[in-house]
């Protein structure tokens, strides 16, 4: 194991588990009421994104192989892209902005998202410059 | 291959055997950069905000019922959904003086919802004929006669939900005439609409069960009158004249309050100008500090280092080369700090603008795309420059050094 990656691996972790948990803590969506409103299947699908991330995390920790971690670096990128395009494009939050899931939920998201992609980056240009 | 000894890889190699150093000098511009950049668009969305709701307001005269100033302000600006009435017959109490330029009324309604997602909208009903104030706002051009024949007008305020041209109101869908420019303001949440789809909605909502907080007729009802005044008369005379005129037809039993257009902006202008200065002085507070605390680790580390310089200098090195060192330090370290500050300070204020917004209780509207670019870059010159020129005492002492003593 090297301090390089358990360092990345532990940030991937992290942020993993900030994806997962933050539609059902501090971001929280919608309640389930009369209607079940689209933020309610972003939260589901972020939940997985997020394990999916925190799982990638894990396996970076624990192998310090530079092909292997290039290649990790390319499935956490596009999971940043799913976590940033789910509440956005694919499937969305509640209309009005005012909303909590709008408000909060929605940005958490995408700033968690595009943090994922830049930590990915710099990691493949740190193993780049090392090969 | 081996790599040339260039003053660049000079620097980085020292910045990079130095790690604790290098990073608390990034952190340093980092912060700079971060609290740089946030003060800049704090300073233009708030301004912008208060612009907004100058625009809105359009009027130089409102008239609400007595006691409900307040209220009003909260519809304007967070588009807290409120209600408030006054008989109608106040308006033409108004249009018998003569100090009126325009006259127009809203006449505000709030839905009442249990469920989540139905938040409490603000529907203001208006009169297209009269109106001087919201048609200005539309996005697209509109043709009122033809709407008006067709399904009424529906304007959508900037953060209304609108999916297809169309709005989703109360289990059934309203065209939307126009989108409104954004504000930064309550507004924002509003839908506006005239009068006669106003009554069809309260009397539809009423059927399908939905809770109105309103009076019985609506068309006999106004919230707020706006006046525009004529050029030879002032605010205060107008209210005057038109104050005694709702006493005369009025008596005590309907009271009035006349909020001023321009008293109600700079009272805002005011509490906006308490938090830039506050804003303002802690980023300058910030620059002072980062500017003196690198100036002051670039000189100790000078001090330091005297023996490094004078062996390069044994090499070949002239005072140029040495000097040059010290202000690639310098650059890297300013660009590598910026650009995470800035960085990040955009990466929390553009995708949470409405939540600080709310926060703040005061308008806010983020600039262009265009505009925040511009400050970004103009911050990360700023800071590359106070970086270059705080390592420029260092730099002069270095090329003043007679290093050759030093070594010996």
């Amino acid at each position: 194991m090297k301090k390089a990656n358990v360092f990345f691996g532990l940030i991937f972790v992290v942020l993993g588990v900030l994806v997962a948990a933050a539609p059902y803590s501090f971001a929280h969506v919608c309640e389930v009421g009369e209607k079940v409103m689209k933020c309610h299947w972003t939260a589901r699908v972020e939940l997985f994104l997020g394990i999916s991330v925190a799982v990638f995390g894990i396996a970076k920790a624990l192998l310090s192989d530079s092909a292997f971690n290039l290649g990790t670096n390319l499935g956490l990128a596009v999971n940043g892209a799913g976590v940033i395009l789910v509440p956005s494009v694919l499937i969305g939050v509640c209309g009005m902005k005012k909303m909590h899931c709008a408000a909060v939920a929605k940005p958490a998201l995408i700033v968690f998202g595009i943090l994922i992609i830049a930590v990915a980056v710099v990691q493949s240009v740190y193993l780049w410059k090392k090969r | 291959m081996e790599k040339a000894i260039t003053s660049v890889y000079l620097a980085e190699s020292n910045l990079r055997r130095k790690p604790y150093r290098t990073c608390a000098l990034v952190l340093i511009t980092f912060l700079l950069s971060f609290v740089l950049l946030s003060s800049f668009i704090f300073n233009s969305s708030l301004k912008k905000g208060i612009k907004g709701i100058q625009d809105r307001i359009g009027a130089d005269l409102m008239i609400v019922p007595e006691g409900y100033e307040t209220k009003a302000q909260s519809v304007l600006l967070y588009g807290t959904p409120d209600y408030f009435y006054m008989d109608r017959s106040v308006e033409e109490s108004v249009r018998k003086t003569d100090c009126w330029k325009n006259v127009t009324s809203q006449v505000y309604l709030t839905s009442v919802s249990e469920s989540c997602c139905d938040f409490p909208v603000q529907i203001i009903g208006f009169n297209p004929e009269t109106d001087f104030i919201v048609k200005t706002w539309a996005k697209n051009k509109f043709k009122i006669q033809e709407k008006e024949n067709e399904r009424g007008i529906f304007f959508a305020g900037n953060n209304v939900n609108v999916e297809k041209g169309m709005v989703r109101f109360f289990d059934s869908t309203h065209k939307i005439t126009a989108s409104l420019s954004k504000s930064g303001t309550g507004v924002d949440n509003v839908i506006y609409t005239d009068i006669d789809t106003l009554e069809k909605i309260f009397n539809d909502a009423k059927q399908k069960g939905f809770g109105f907080i309103a009076g019985d007729n609506l068309r006999e009802k106004v919230s707020v009158i706006f006046i525009k005044i004529k050029e030879d008369s002032t605010p205060d005379s107008a209210a005057l004249t038109i104050k005694n005129a709702v006493y005369n037809d009025f008596g005590d039993k309907e009271k009035i309050q006349i909020i001023q257009g321009e008293k109600f902006v700079s009272v805002l202008a005011e509490r906006l100008s308490s938090i830039l200065i506050f804003i303002n002085a802690s980023a300058f507070l910030v620059f002072i500090t980062a500017f003196l605390s690198i100036a002051v680790v670039f000189s100790f580390s000078l001090n330091e280092r005297i023996r490094e310089f004078s062996i390069l200098r044994v090499l070949g090195a002239d005072s140029f080369k040495l000097k040059s060192i010290i202000f690639n330090e310098a650059f890297i370290l300013g660009t590598a700090g910026s650009f995470t500050g800035i960085f990040f300070c955009l990466l929390i204020i553009i995708p949470f603008n409405t939540l600080i917004s709310e926060k703040i209780g005061l308008p806010f509207s983020t600039g262009s795309f265009l505009e925040i670019t511009v400050s970004a870059l103009v911050v990360f010159v700023i800071l590359l420059t106070s970086c270059i020129a705080s390592a420029f005492i260092s730099a002069v002492r270095i090329s003043k050094f007679e290093l050759y003593g030093e070594i010996k």
